[in-house]
């Protein structure tokens, strides 16, 4: 109570705060090979590599595999203690995406690149970085039918142009209820404006749809529309389509064949009910985010039937499927999914998969994201559990070979004889704000 | 696992099976109360108050706990034992603040002080059925806080289907906030005061008329809506204060001294610049069910708080709560791993959603441990609390049985493909009986899990070895031979149900 004993307690209750250490600024990669030593190296496929040895060069993984113990040279970031992870890739991620994610001047509008309104400062990208997602997908809102395309970009804090995977990695679709949003006149009322002639239900959604693809067919179309639709009808780049309903699932599925696109279905929450569609199909599938009670609001009716075993239900169908956070959730909410669907009895290595190797491949950049594999970008998260322990804690990211984020008690870089670090961590700010009386 | 429990366990629910200890037949189970005398085995026992026992045994008689041990515990020759050696047993999970049970539109006058959550409660709330599957045994129910004094809230049990029977304490708090709606926060505060004031003029007036009869005759009683408020600046009826920022904890303790009542401050993360303020007032607190929070600092860095852990290092005891919506922060335990995961220990976690919200509600020497002379409010769990693998498998309270994972349709609907039975049963393909009978056997050993993969494997079934499905085009039509099965099944699920 005296004055003397605040303060003390104060930096004590403070030094909890955890002041998140700013992530590095800029800088190439470090010259000289970076090797991470780790307990566990959980490769992104289910194979684990017990103790682990990352050699890194160069921003990319140079060797993985079983540390013999010899002595490394160069620089050493010492994991001993922590499980190494590949970077989590979240492909439907709110991180990064501005307060007005929706353009509704036209229901199709393939050519809108969602990376020219990507928010590369948005601290929600620091924020699912200290979670341990080093790759997220930003996308168009939904209200549109075909909203444009998403790109995927690292969430470290270098200028966001050295930053981008992929600028467009692919397209998405929009069905069930949320197109037709602000679509209709009035009841009773007569047509007002250029909204009412745009689809107002499912079945002018699908036919917009359908127009809009088959019409870019003619060869008279040489405008960059056109051009993006005859791209995603050209197989080799995925297509996301958002559907909840079972019905809207398999008119995506439907679309997709009609028009030779490759699926990738999104959110999908009855996805249980038409499990043998979607693995005929070869669709993958990003389930996220999970809830367990029915919807209301505007998204009242999509998606009435959720169920835990989704995931599990998928898997053992032979379905790709990946969880992600969703374009209204927290960033940190993937690490919910991750526990949450371990828990339903999707195995902890293909939850861990989930979330690493099958996001990239379902994106088409698993030859360079998504595993701990030699040649792949040095995207490592070490943790001091399991991924799918809530408990568990990120101690420190690793993007392209940069240390980017280390708690307080995380792992440092020693450098080795004859290299020099040229990118330096700035010391972890404690905050002390002024005492109240 | 669901072989291994069956191996473990006597092959009938628990309470069918403490019904037949007990010598009554499972069919008068709506009309006999249950035994409440059973001993538990479990394969760990953590007492909350007391050292984890591995495996542990507790002995329930008539409700309450008797004794807690070791393998070697005594147990009265007779007693019927669960024996549960891959289960863990904790206390029932409490929660000291929430709305569960409330379903509906609640009052924004800014005095509702004298409205009752036991008189909007709805036993079959979604939200009490999923308290029971969660492990909830205890919980606070008080009207949201939307108003000033948005209401007095009730301590209830989450069983049975009759109101009574669930109310363990009818008027257990008042629910007050301090988050501003519409308006200032100065005219906010300034209508608190008001109020408050009021009332202690009434009660002062009362006292003087009191004095005035010398004790003849009783002052005439109290306007009923003022009751709550009385019990209130009386010391009867404690103040859960709704805080959502930093200076709404310094309000909170102002008004509590100027008007002399027992608050528990509800702490949003936000609040978490007062913790140093909270720990010189020597109080509990509440805090959920948001937990963390970021802030970006003028400088222009974030800090990312995590309320848990700020609280422990300052040695302030906190009660976890739980967001009934949300399909990971409906379970206490999930809360009490984001509290570790920040760094808080264990044993401080699970008190947080045993011992001190107990302590809270008043209950700190009956609830939240097991120990000898508790009630026996039990829960049984699949796995350790923080290892996000944990099921609620059974739950007592007073040593009834309120939940059995065994019978929760609704769970074994979320975690299988759960379709309703066809109205015409398929022919069978069995005529023998002897087969029918071994089919018959063999998927009531079979776990949920292996029927849904029995099915789809029947349905959707993989190539044999010989017919491999042409590499470069498995869904070519062309191929009338290759793999036709597989073709012909595709072509009328795509082309034809939609």
């Amino acid at each position: 109570m005296s004055e003397r004993s605040v303060v003390p307690s104060l930096l004590l209750g403070l030094a909890a705060v955890v002041a998140a250490p700013p992530v590095a600024r800029g800088g190439p990669a470090p010259a000289g090979r970076l090797t991470v030593l780790a307990d566990e190296a959980h490769l992104g496929d289910g194979r684990t590599v017990v103790p682990a040895r990352l050699v890194i060069e160069g921003g990319r993984l140079a060797w993985v595999g079983r540390d013999a113990g010899s002595p490394p040279d160069g620089a050493v970031l010492d994991g001993r203690g922590l499980r190494a992870y590949p970077g989590l890739v979240d492909l439907r991620s709110s991180a990064g995406l501005p307060p007005r994610p929706d353009e509704e001047a036209s229901e199709v509008n393939p050519s809108l690149s969602a990376l020219d309104f990507v928010d590369g400062s948005d601290p929600a990208l620091a924020e699912a970085l200290r979670l341990g997602v080093t790759t997220v997908g930003v996308a168009p809102g939904g209200r549109a039918a075909v909203g444009g395309t998403f790109a995927l970009i690292k969430t470290d804090d270098r200028p966001l142009a050295s930053r981008v995977v992929l600028e467009r990695a692919g397209l998405v679709v929009t069905l069930g209820n949320e197109p037709a949003f602000g679509n209709r006149s009035p009841r009773f009322a007569p047509p007002r404006g250029l909204h009412y002639r745009r689809p107002g239900n499912r079945m002018g959604l699908a036919s917009e749809l359908r127009r809009a693809f088959l019409s870019a067919r003619r060869p008279s179309r040489e405008d960059a529309d056109a051009a993006i639709l005859r791209r995603a009808m050209g197989g080799g780049w995925p297509t996301q389509l958002r559907a909840n309903k079972e019905a809207d699932i398999r008119t995506a599925l439907r679309l997709a064949d009609e028009l030779g696109l490759e699926p990738v279905v999104v959110e999908a929450v009855e996805a249980h009910r038409c499990v043998e569609l979607l693995a005929a199909s070869g669709a993958g599938v990003v389930l996220g985010p999970l809830y367990e009670h029915p919807r209301t609001g505007l998204e009242r009716g999509e998606g009435d039937d959720p169920r835990h075993a989704t995931a599990r239900l998928l898997h053992a169908a032979g379905v790709p499927v990946a969880l992600a956070s969703g374009p209204r959730d927290r960033a940190g909410r993937l690490r919910d999914w991750v526990v949450l669907a371990a828990r339903h009895g999707l195995g902890a290595g293909d939850a861990v998969a989930a979330v690493t190797a099958i996001p990239a491949r379902l994106a088409r950049i698993q030859e360079r994201i998504g595993s701990l594999s030699a040649g792949h970008d040095a995207d490592v998260v070490l943790l001091d559990g399991d991924l799918t322990d809530p408990t568990a804690r990120v101690r420190a990211v690793l993007v392209e070979g940069r240390l980017v984020f280390r708690t307080d008690d995380g792992p440092r870089i020693a450098p080795g004889p004859g290299v020099v670090r040229t990118s330096r961590l700035e010391p972890a700010h404690s905050f002390r704000p002024e005492l109240a009386p | 696992m669901n072989e291994r429990h069956a191996a473990c366990r006597p092959p009938v629910g628990l309470t069918a099976a403490l019904l037949l200890a007990a010598g009554l037949s499972p069919a008068a189970a709506s009309d006999e109360r249950p035994s409440r005398d059973f001993a538990v085995w479990a394969g760990t026992v953590i007492t909350v108050t007391g050292p984890e026992l591995s495996p542990g045994v507790v002995v329930v008689r008539d409700g309450r706990i008797a004794a807690v041990g070791g393998p070697d515990l005594d147990v009265p020759a007779g007693l019927f034992v669960l024996h549960a050696p891959d289960h863990v047993l904790m206390p029932g999970f409490i929660e000291a603040d929430g709305s569960r049970g409330l379903d509906g539109t609640f009052e924004t006058r800014a005095d509702s002080s004298f409205v009752r959550a036991s008189d909007g409660l709805n036993p079959v709330s979604v939200a009490l059925d999923d308290a029971r599957r969660n492990g909830i045994t205890t919980l606070l129910t008080a009207p949201p806080a939307r108003a000033a004094f948005s209401g007095r809230g009730a301590i209830v049990h989450p069983q049975g289907i009759a109101i009574d029977s669930m109310i363990v304490k009818q008027d257990a708090c008042l629910t007050m906030s301090l988050a501003v709606r519409s308006g200032s926060r100065m005219g906010h505060l300034a209508q608190v005061r008001t109020i408050l004031r009021g009332t202690r003029r009434l009660l002062d007036e009362r006292e003087q008329e009191r004095a005035r009869r010398r004790g003849r005759e009783e002052p005439p009683e109290l306007p009923p809506e003022k009751q709550a408020l009385a019990d209130l600046l009386e010391g009867r009826l404690p103040a859960h204060v709704h805080c959502a920022t930093a200076a709404d904890v310094g309000t909170c303790f102002a008004l509590a001294r100027e008007h002399s009542f027992h608050v528990v401050p509800v702490l949003a993360p936000e609040t978490w610049r007062a913790v140093d303020l909270i720990r010189t007032n020597h109080t509990r607190v509440i805090v959920g069910p948001r937990l963390e929070t970021w802030e970006r600092l003028p400088d222009g860095t974030t800090v990312h708080v995590n309320l848990p852990r700020l609280l422990h290092d300052a040695g302030i005891p906190f009660a976890l709560t739980t967001d009934p919506r949300d399909i990971a922060a409906q379970h206490p335990w999930y809360q009490a791993a984001l509290a570790v995961r920040a760094g808080v220990p264990r044993r401080a976690a699970l008190e947080a959603i045993t011992r001190v919200p107990a302590a809270i509600l008043g209950f700190g020497r009956t609830k939240g441990r097991i120990a000898v002379g508790a009630d026996a409010d039990l829960v049984l769990l699949s796995d350790d609390p923080l290892s996000g693998r944990a099921f609620v498998e059974e739950a007592f309270v007073k040593g009834i049985p309120i939940y059995d994972r065994a019978s929760d349709e609704k769970l074994r609907r979320l975690l299988t493909r759960g379709h309703e039975p066809p109205i015409m049963a398929p022919e069978s393909d069995h005529p023998d009986p002897a087969v029918e009978l071994e089919e018959r056997r063999r998927r009531e050993l079979e776990s949920p899990a292996d029927a849904e993969l029995r099915e789809l494997r029947a349905r959707w079934p993989l190539p044999a070895p010989e017919d491999e499905p042409d590499e470069d085009d498995p869904a070519d039509g062309d191929d009338a031979d290759d793999g036709a099965e597989i073709d012909g099944d595709r072509r009328s699920v795509v082309g034809g149900r939609g």
